[in-house]
Order: structure tokens, then C-alpha cells, then sequence
């Protein structure tokens, strides 16, 4: 389900780029909405282009931040920017038809962008608290640091060693920083999926195509031991307190009962009633 | 008034059993029998006697009982006085009383009902929120721990640390479990459920209990046992209902001076069958759920108009829950905090007709489950009720099965190997263990969280995120745990650990036919998980309707409702095939004398002359002091007939060889003869029919809990005054004739909530008195035979 909505989405926000030309035929109304109409038409369609390339490995928030940016400035513009007075492009584009391209293709770009967290990577503008293209420091220092330790790993790397030691051996050190820089401010901050993207591929990378991380195991023969005592335990105490505990028994209560024969009316059929025979069940 | 006075008649005709007659009487009953041979008859389809089973005169010699018995009943539990006493003073106080009163009776009712369904929320949500925070300290120790030892070989302190942390809350529970509050011990559900049928169970609802079970909750979740808060909370509601509709509490030692005219059994129990569906409705935030469990559980008698009452309760409670979390959670007013435990949002819960099957074949796995569960715990409990009998022996049980428990989930985590990728963290405390980094051990997920939480990880989790070796190995040793751990001295639910067990097999269940249809769309674990945990705590608890409402509101999808009546009706039709369901096996090595839904089927041909208790304890309408304090020292009977003068001698053999004691006048509760004496309302010091008599009011403040007769001093001279029984007695108790049936009696005892009926002849003269004891004691033979069991009866148990 999710994958046709996105689909279709995808569809429908790059329909007007594929067939950009078509647009000049339709009957303007009125120049200046259709102007940005047009412009938000080919904005979008780089956005789609530029975060689609930048799938695998994903660049998104640091490659196209530039025209998601544009994107929402001609957006921003049309919703309420009045090309007369008193009359505002919004009215001729939005809710007009069921289809909705506009906002729908709008809302395809913000969603996207959201959910990568990308605005978290980037340096927020003071005055109007939007994103700006620079990135924060934090996400500098583990870009770096990837660097640094990407590198390490080309000028170390043996194809055919698994483990291969040489990586492990020399390039723990920058390992050690980045994952460091990471696990330390990962509960504090959201990190945009640009990073947590590269996290991800480089501790792949290290714990299992390098195999430097396979010596975490050890023997720990003292917990073994405590554990199996503590195992045995109950057993001991159940087999203590069944040897030890004088059993008790309770008296049983004579209720007190009308045993004589009655005749006439108040004879009844004899029934078979048993004492439960076996009370130590 | 007739001639009554006891006083004035010749000695030689004693119209009233007195206490030396009555020894007489038993011992001309005990040659009677000797002349008999039998107290039961013979076999009537074989006529073989048996002298083994038919054991001649050894029933006289005292007989003696292991603990830990199902055939035993216990002579201490006494029934409620849900019938109202319509004596004279009672009729007085309401001639007197003025349309405004009743106008305030019936808003104050409504308002306490109000007042149950915030209170058990506000309990419900201090328990919550101690447990999440305890929680949150207890799991981030233990990983900061866990994570600085992995590496560097010294696994065992956090492993110390975490059998330390489970011992040291489970000892403070248990403690206060053996030492303070033991009926606190265990879900509480089968105590309630005694309760609301009519059974009083000593210190069930008093405030000292609530506060134990309460903190033994807390202590055991955070302990780490396998037991949720869940039967507990309904316990709870139970408690706080009869708190708040007395408006005074023992414990505390304080009277409010409030609701004093709801100081009666009647109110009370209905009250308390308010506050269990409060409790419920907090517990799963199922308010029908609720109601309908106090309607299933608690409806041997019941009241229409209690039912809508009962429902606001329940929806109060989960409304105020509701706002209370939603404060806590920091999101004033969003209310999606629904109970304690929900199952939360599943997407999609759509299934496919074929299906239906699978999730019948699953019910049968439940109902196999849930016997072996109950079979091996009740094995168990056997053991405990004749070796664990000291109370510290119990806590130092509590404490391995917590140190055991530590050590399982250790082991688990040190051995399993289950890595899965961090992605967007399902786990609070996500531990890394022997997994490559950016990885957490799926074991050690599930260990390290709520019970709660891991019963909804199973629900909701991606279908990849356990492995098919970790579900096996964690379904097994939680279930093995959860046996082990019911019955303990703690208080704990049974509901979550059913649950728990139930989601891992029926994720399992979900996988492998995910492995066997690859390509089919309507396999989702989750879905298998719900259908595996509804199956399982179907085949333990055995609940019917309200346990199908409660998972229906828990899951919050309507349209599963089908699939879950199924699942749920083959798990107890399965498990009613092996076991006795498992509050009802609670209930009956407790020897509580619990009417079931049936009589017994062969009890028609057994009548209420061979049933009676006889001979009967009666007093004169007008009776001596001496008398009624000789016969209550001596004696355990709560009701004595009061009769009239007749011309026969009591044991005369007056009609059909059946000795009578005279003509029924009323019926008089223990309970009232103490609050007489205790008051010195005598005939000399001016309290008699004619003049003035004790208000309604008097035997109020006395309840719930009366002194005993030697507590109180009566000076000697005083001895031979006479008490006037007639303003206080019930002047038409309910009879039936020597004739009745036993299934008769057995409904009239369940309809109206009886405590005594009297057994007349035709003449309306008192031949035997009949008690719940009475009716209780037989039972369907077990498996496979036909015939009615006796059981015994015990005073200490």
C-alpha cells in the first residue's frame, strides 16, 4: 500500500516536468500565478531528480538542500503572495479539483524531507528559524571523522583478509572516534538520515565485511558458575523443606445431621454418596 | 402474645432446644446411627454394599485431613447477609424516614460509584507510574552495566546487580506479602470472585490489604517476577469500593460518619462488584469488559439497575486513568492512555474465512497449555500448602524464584545470539552484548522491559525482529517461570504472563506459516500473536464473555471479535476436557464454599431432610440471657430459628419419625444477639416488643465486624434477664419444605444470596436449618463417574 502511494506521488509530482511543454498551450488567466506555477513545476522536478540520484548511499539532505529550499521559497510565494489585490494565486491553484496536484506534490517534498529529519543537519536561520545550506558542526566533525577513517580503511584494506587485521589494527582508532562522536549525541539529537545512513554502512563495514568486531565473547567462567549455583538452589530448598516440614492435618468436622429413617412423604430415593476417598491426592 | 415466655411452662416440656438438650440430642442421634450401620444408604442400582467406601461407625471417630486438598472444605469462611432483614426496627426506620433521605440515598449512591471509578484510576496510576519509573532506574543500571562488562570478562556483576535488584523488591514484597497481608498474596481474582458470589473472605476488602497489594505489585514487576498488575488492580477496586461506600476504614481506625445507612452486606457487595469492573476497566481500559466481568464472575444474584451503575463506574474509571496519564506523559488532555495494559494499534486485522480454522487449532493448543499450566502449578501449590507453611520459609522462596528468574534472562541474553540492526530503536534499553555495532540482542530486549512492553513488542514488532530460536527459548522458559511463580507469596496477576507466553508461541506460529506460505498476504506475526496470547490466557482463566470483551476493548478492533470468541471458546472447551479451571481450582484448595453455575447433576434425588443440619439450635421468642449466651459460646451457628411454643416434646418423633422444635416464628442472626447483649437491650431494663427497642442504627455501627460473646463481661446477676427477640428477628425467613430437592435449594441459595434457610413441615414446624456449607459440600464426581462427592469439612485450613 505504501509503496503505491509513494508511487504514485512520485508520478504525479514529476508529471509536470515530463511534460513541462504542454503547459504553454493551457489558457492563462492570469500570467504571474501561472509564471510560478511553472516555476514550482520545475523546482520540484529537480528536487525529485536530485533525492532519487541520491538514494543509495543517501545524500539527500546534504546534496539537495538547495532546491528543497527554492522549493519551499516558490511555494511560501504562491500561498501568499497576491498577484491583485485582494486575490490570491492560492485560490486558482488549490482546491479546485479533486486531484490537487499542486498541494499534492507539495506535500510528497515536505514529507520526504521530513521524515529524513534533514533539518536537523543544518544550521537554522535566527530570524525565521528555516533551514539554512550550512551544515551544523556536529555534522561536520563526523563527516570528518568519517573521512579521516574511510581513508585509513583504502590505504589498509586487503580484499581477501577476513578479519582483515591490518584495517583492525590500525584504523580502531578513527572507528573509535566517529562511533564515539555518534553514540554520545545520539540521545540528545535527532540525527538526519544523511548520518545515521553513513553510521549504519560504517559499522556494517567494520563488524562485518572488515570482521573486526568478533572478539567481543568472552569465557566468563565465574558468572557460569554463580548462575548454575543459584540453579541448584530451589532444589535444595524444596527438598529441605519436604524433609524437614511435619505434616499437618486438620480434623475433619462432624456436621450434624438427621440420620433417621423417614417414612411416608418425606422418603426419598437412597443415593450413593462417597467420601472423596483419596484426600493426599 | 402467646404463651412464650419460656419461664412460665412446666420443666418437663422444653418447647426450645436448649444447649444441654441439644448435647442430648446428639448422642440419641449417635445410637441411632450405631443401629443403622450407615449414614448413607446403600448403592441403589448395584445393592452391593461396599464396605469400603460404606464404612460403618468409623464416621463418628475423628477423622483427619492432609493440607492441601481439594475435597476439603474450610469451616472458617462465612456467607454475606445479601438478604435484608425486614425485622420491625427496620420497618420502623423506614416509616420514619422522609422522601429527602431516600432522595440523598439514591444520589450518594450514584456518587460513590463516581467517587470508585476515580479512586481505583488514581490507584491504578500511582502503581503505574512507581513501576515505570523504578523500571526505567532499575533496566538503565543493569545496561550500563551489561555494556561496561561485555568486553572485559566480569559479566557477573551485572548479573549480580540484576539478581540483586529482582531479590532485593521481590523480598520487600513478599515480606509484606507473609508478614502483614497474606489474603494479599496471588491476583486477588478468585478471593473476589468468593466475595461477590456471597462468600465473606476474611480481610479481603480492608484498607491494610489494598495498601499491601499495592506495593507488593510494584515490587513484584519491578522485581522482575512473571506476574502483572493487572489481577491485582481488580483486587484493588474491590477494596477501594468497600472503603469509600462505608465511608470508615479498621486499618486506619477512622470514621468518616458518612454513608453510615450503606453499612450493610447487601450494599457493600454490590458496591464491591463495582469497583472490580473499575478495576478491570482500568486494568484494560474496557469498561464493558468490566462490567461484564463483574456480571460472569459475580452474578450468582444480581440487580439490573446495578449494572448501568456498574458501567458508570467503569467508565469513569477509565476516563479519569485516561486524563491521568495523559498528564503524566506530559500531553494534558489527549486521551490515548487507554488502561494499563492495551494492546495498542494494529493497522490491520483483517482475516481471511480459512483462517478461522487456524485460530481454532490455536485455541486447542491454548486450551492444552493453559491445563498443563494449571495442572503443574496446582501440583505446586499442593506442595507449598504442606511444606511452606512458615512464613519466612515463604519469603525465601520468593526470593530464589526472583534470583532464578535473573539468572534465566541472563543466561538467555549470554547464550542467544539474536542480533537485529538498531533502525529506529522498538527498545528503551537497547543492549548490544556479543552484536556488531549499530546491532541490539533481541533477547536481552525482551528481558529488559515490562512485561507489558515485551507482550506489545510481540504484538507490533517488524515481522523479522526475533529469530525463530529466541521466540522457542523465551515462550518456554516465561512459561515455565510463570508456573513456577503463581502461588508464591507475592501479589501478582496471572493475565500477563498468560499473555506473554500465549504472543511468543502464536509469533512463533505466525512465522512458521509465514515460512510455509511465503507469498501469502494475510500472515502477520502480530496478528498470530494476539490469536496465541488470547489462546493461552483463554485456556488458563477460562473466562467466557468478558474475557472475549476485554481483549476486543484491548485490542480496540471490533471486527477481530469473531476470531477471538473463536479462539477463546475451543481454548476452555479443550481445557475444561482436562482441568478444572484455574481460579476454581484456587478457590477450592482454599476450601471456600463457592455455589458453582449447577447444582450437581445427580444431587435431584438427594432432599433437604438428608442435607439439614439437625438437630436444630432454636430459642423462645422472649429468651433468657443465660440461654442465648450459652448457646453462642458454645455453638458456631450464625442463625437461630425462633419458635413457638408446641405440645411436643423435641425429640418426639412428632410427624413421620422426624422430631421438630416448634413453630417457626422468625430467623435471628448471631450478629444481632451480640449488638443485643452487647447493648443490654433486656425485657428489665425496658427493651421488649411492646416498648422501646434498639434502633437500626446501633447494629450499624457495629458491622462489619462484631465481638465475640466472651468479650463481652455480663455480670452474673444480670444472667437471668430475658431478652425480647421479636423487633430484631426476621419474621419470615426464607423455608422450605423436608421435601425440597437439593438443585432447588441450590438455586434459592444462589438467586437470593441466602445465608440460611430453614427446613419446616408441612405444619411450618422447624425440623433442620440449611446453610451454603450445606449445599456447597456436594459435588460432581470427578471424570468419567457418575454420582454426587461429598466433601469434608475442616475448621482450620
Amino acid at each position: 500500500m505504501a509503496f503505491w502511494t509513494r508511487s504514485i506521488l512520485l508520478f504525479v509530482c514529476c508529471l509536470p516536468f515530463l511534460s513541462a511543454d504542454d503547459i504553454s498551450g493551457m489558457t492563462v488567466q492570469d500570467d504571474t500565478c501561472m509564471d510560478m506555477l511553472k516555476d514550482f513545476a520545475n523546482l520540484s522536478a529537480a528536487f525529485t531528480f536530485c533525492a532519487v540520484s541520491h538514494a543509495r548511499p543517501i545524500l539527500i539532505c546534504q546534496e539537495c538542500v538547495s532546491s528543497y529550499l527554492s522549493v519551499v521559497e516558490v511555494y511560501d510565494d504562491i500561498t501568499k503572495l497576491e498577484s491583485t489585490a485582494g486575490h490570491k494565486c492560492e485560490s486558482e491553484l488549490v482546491n479546485l479539483d479533486r486531484l490537487q496536484v499542486f498541494n499534492q506534490g507539495y506535500n510528497y517534498i515536505k514529507k520526504l524531507w521530513e521524515n529524513a529529519h534533514c533539518d536537523n543537519c543544518f544550521v537554522k536561520d535566527r530570524a525565521t528559524g528555516k533551514p539554512t545550506t550550512q551544515l551544523t558542526d556536529l555534522v561536520m566533525e563526523i563527516l570528518n571523522a568519517s573521512s579521516v577513517y574511510e581513508a585509513c580503511v583504502k590505504k589498509y584494506h586487503n580484499a581477501t583478509a577476513k578479519p582483515d587485521l591490518a584495517v583492525c589494527e590500525n584504523c580502531i582508532g578513527n572507528y573509535k572516534t566517529i562511533n564515539d562522536i555518534y553514540v554520545k549525541n545520539k540521545g540528545t539529537i535527532e540525527f538526519c538520515m544523511d548520518v545515521v545512513d553513513l553510521m549504519n554502512n560504517t559499522r556494517n563495514e567494520w563488524s562485518g565485511d572488515l570482521g573486526c568486531c568478533n572478539d567481543r565473547r568472552k569465557p566468563e567462567i565465574t558468572m557460569i558458575l554463580i548462575a548454575s549455583g543459584v540453579g541448584v538452589l530451589p532444589f535444595i530448598f524444596y527438598a529441605l523443606t519436604y524433609f524437614l516440614t511435619p505434616k499437618k492435618v486438620h480434623a475433619v468436622i462432624e456436621r450434624k445431621r438427621w440420620n433417621g429413617e423417614s417414612n411416608g412423604v418425606s422418603k426419598s430415593p437412597e443415593i450413593h454418596i462417597t467420601p472423596p476417598e483419596n484426600t493426599e491426592d | 402474645m402467646q404463651n412464650s415466655s419460656p419461664l412460665e411452662r412446666p420443666p418437663e416440656y422444653h418447647i426450645v432446644v436448649r444447649p444441654k438438650d441439644f448435647i442430648r440430642s446428639l448422642s440419641l442421634l449417635s445410637e441411632r446411627s450405631v443401629s443403622q450401620g450407615s449414614i448413607h444408604g446403600e448403592p441403589s442400582e448395584t445393592h452391593l454394599p461396599d464396605p469400603i467406601i460404606l464404612p460403618p461407625k468409623e464416621s463418628r471417630i475423628t477423622k483427619t485431613v492432609v493440607t492441601g486438598t481439594r475435597d476439603v472444605l474450610s469451616a472458617k469462611y462465612e456467607s454475606l447477609d445479601y438478604d435484608v432483614c425486614e425485622n420491625k426496627v427496620l420497618l420502623e426506620e423506614v416509616r420514619t424516614s422522609t422522601k429527602d433521605f431516600r432522595a440523598r440515598k439514591l444520589v450518594s449512591r450514584w456518587f460513590i460509584f463516581l467517587l470508585i471509578g476515580i479512586v481505583t484510576a488514581m490507584v491504578a496510576v500511582i502503581v503505574d507510574i512507581s513501576i515505570d519509573k523504578l523500571a526505567i532506574i532499575k533496566y538503565g543500571i543493569i545496561k550500563d552495566a551489561l555494556d561496561k562488562c561485555v568486553t572485559e570478562d566480569c559479566l557477573f556483576e551485572p548479573y549480580l546487580i540484576w539478581m540483586g535488584l529482582n531479590m532485593g523488591f521481590v523480598l520487600i514484597g513478599s515480606f509484606m506479602v507473609a508478614f502483614i497481608e497474606p489474603v494479599a498474596a496471588g491476583s486477588g481474582i478468585p478471593q473476589v470472585k468468593c466475595y461477590l458470589n456471597g462468600v465473606k473472605i476474611p480481610r479481603l476488602v480492608r484498607f491494610k490489604t489494598l495498601f499491601v497489594k499495592a506495593a507488593g505489585v510494584v515490587c513484584t514487576v519491578v522485581g522482575g517476577l512473571t506476574g502483572g498488575k493487572e489481577g491485582p488492580m481488580i483486587h484493588a477496586g474491590s477494596v477501594i469500593a468497600a472503603g469509600i461506600s462505608q465511608g470508615k476504614s479498621t486499618s486506619i481506625r477512622t470514621d468518616f460518619r458518612v454513608f453510615q445507612y450503606f453499612r450493610e452486606d447487601h450494599e457493600k457487595r454490590d458496591f464491591v462488584s463495582g469497583g472490580a469492573a473499575a478495576g478491570v476497566a482500568a486494568a484494560f481500559g474496557a469498561p464493558i469488559g468490566g462490567v461484564l466481568f463483574s456480571l460472569e464472575e459475580g452474578s450468582s444474584f444480581w440487580n439490573q439497575s446495578l449494572t448501568w451503575r456498574i458501567f458508570f463506574a467503569s467508565s469513569v474509571s477509565v476516563f479519569s486513568l485516561n486524563l491521568m496519564l495523559s498528564i503524566y506523559n506530559g500531553v494534558p488532555g489527549q486521551l490515548t492512555f487507554y488502561g494499563l495494559l492495551n494492546f495498542g494499534h494494529f493497522d490491520t486485522l483483517n482475516y481471511e474465512l480459512f483462517e478461522l480454522i487456524l485460530y481454532m487449532i490455536m485455541g486447542a493448543i491454548g486450551g492444552v497449555l493453559g491445563s498443563f499450566f494449571i495442572h503443574v502449578n496446582y501440583k505446586l501449590i499442593v506442595f507449598r500448602m504442606r511444606y511452606i507453611r512458615v512464613r519466612w520459609l515463604k519469603v525465601v522462596e520468593a526470593c530464589l524464584v526472583a534470583a532464578v528468574t535473573a539468572t534465566v534472562g541472563m543466561i538467555m541474553v549470554y547464550l542467544v545470539n539474536d542480533c537485529r540492526p538498531l533502525g529506529t530503536d522498538p527498545t528503551e534499553h537497547p543492549i548490544q552484548m556479543y552484536c556488531g555495532d549499530g546491532e541490539y540482542n533481541a533477547v536481552a530486549a525482551l528481558w529488559l522491559q515490562n512485561p507489558e512492553a515485551s507482550v506489545k513488542a510481540l504484538f507490533h514488532d517488524e515481522p523479522g525482529s526475533q529469530s525463530a530460536q529466541t521466540l522457542i527459548v523465551f515462550t518456554l522458559s516465561y512459561l515455565a517461570l510463570s508456573i513456577w511463580t503463581y502461588g508464591i507469596s507475592v501479589s501478582a496477576g496471572i493475565f500477563i504472563p498468560c499473555l506473554l507466553a500465549g504472543a511468543g508461541w502464536g509469533r512463533l506460529t505466525g512465522k512458521l506459516l509465514g515460512h510455509i506460505f511465503p507469498d501469502a498476504s494475510w500472515i502477520d506475526p502480530g496478528k498470530y500473536a494476539l490469536v496465541g496470547a488470547a489462546a493461552q490466557l483463554g485456556g488458563v482463566v477460562r473466562m467466557t464473555i468478558s474475557l472475549t470483551i476485554i481483549l476486543i476493548e484491548a485490542t480496540g478492533n471490533i471486527n477481530f471479535g469473531l476470531p477471538l470468541m473463536i479462539t477463546l471458546m475451543t481454548a476452555k472447551w479443550v481445557g475444561d476436557y482436562f482441568t478444572e479451571a484455574f481460579y476454581d481450582l484456587h478457590i477450592q484448595l482454599q476450601g471456600v464454599p463457592l455455589l458453582p453455575w449447577e447444582p450437581p447433576a445427580m444431587s435431584i434425588e438427594l432432599n433437604a431432610l438428608q442435607v439439614m443440619n439437625y438437630p436444630v439450635l432454636a430459642f423462645a421468642p422472649i429468651e433468657s440471657l443465660r440461654t442465648i449466651v450459652q448457646a453462642l459460646s458454645s455453638e458456631t451457628y450464625n442463625g437461630f430459628p425462633i419458635v413457638d411454643a408446641t405440645t411436643n416434646h423435641p425429640l418426639s418423633k412428632a410427624k413421620d419419625g422426624l422430631p421438630t422444635i416448634g413453630k417457626l416464628r422468625g430467623l435471628i442472626l448471631r450478629s444481632q444477639l451480640i449488638v443485643l447483649v452487647q447493648h443490654r437491650a433486656y425485657v428489665e431494663t425496658g427493651y421488649s416488643n411492646e416498648g422501646s427497642h434498639l434502633p437500626l442504627a446501633e447494629f450499624r455501627n457495629s458491622y462489619p465486624r462484631y465481638c465475640e460473646i466472651k468479650d463481652i463481661y455480663i455480670p452474673e446477676e444480670e444472667m437471668d434477664y430475658t431478652v425480647d427477640l421479636r423487633p430484631y428477628m426476621n419474621p419470615s425467613p426464607y423455608t422450605v419444605s423436608d421435601t425440597t430437592s437439593l438443585p432447588r435449594i441450590f438455586r434459592l441459595f444462589r438467586a437470593l444470596g441466602l445465608r440460611h434457610l430453614v427446613v419446616t413441615t408441612d405444619t411450618n414446624e422447624v425440623v433442620g436449618m440449611l446453610t451454603r456449607k450445606d449445599i456447597a459440600r456436594y459435588r460432581d464426581k470427578a471424570h468419567g463417574s457418575i454420582g454426587v462427592d461429598e466433601l469434608y469439612w475442616s475448621d482450620k485450613l
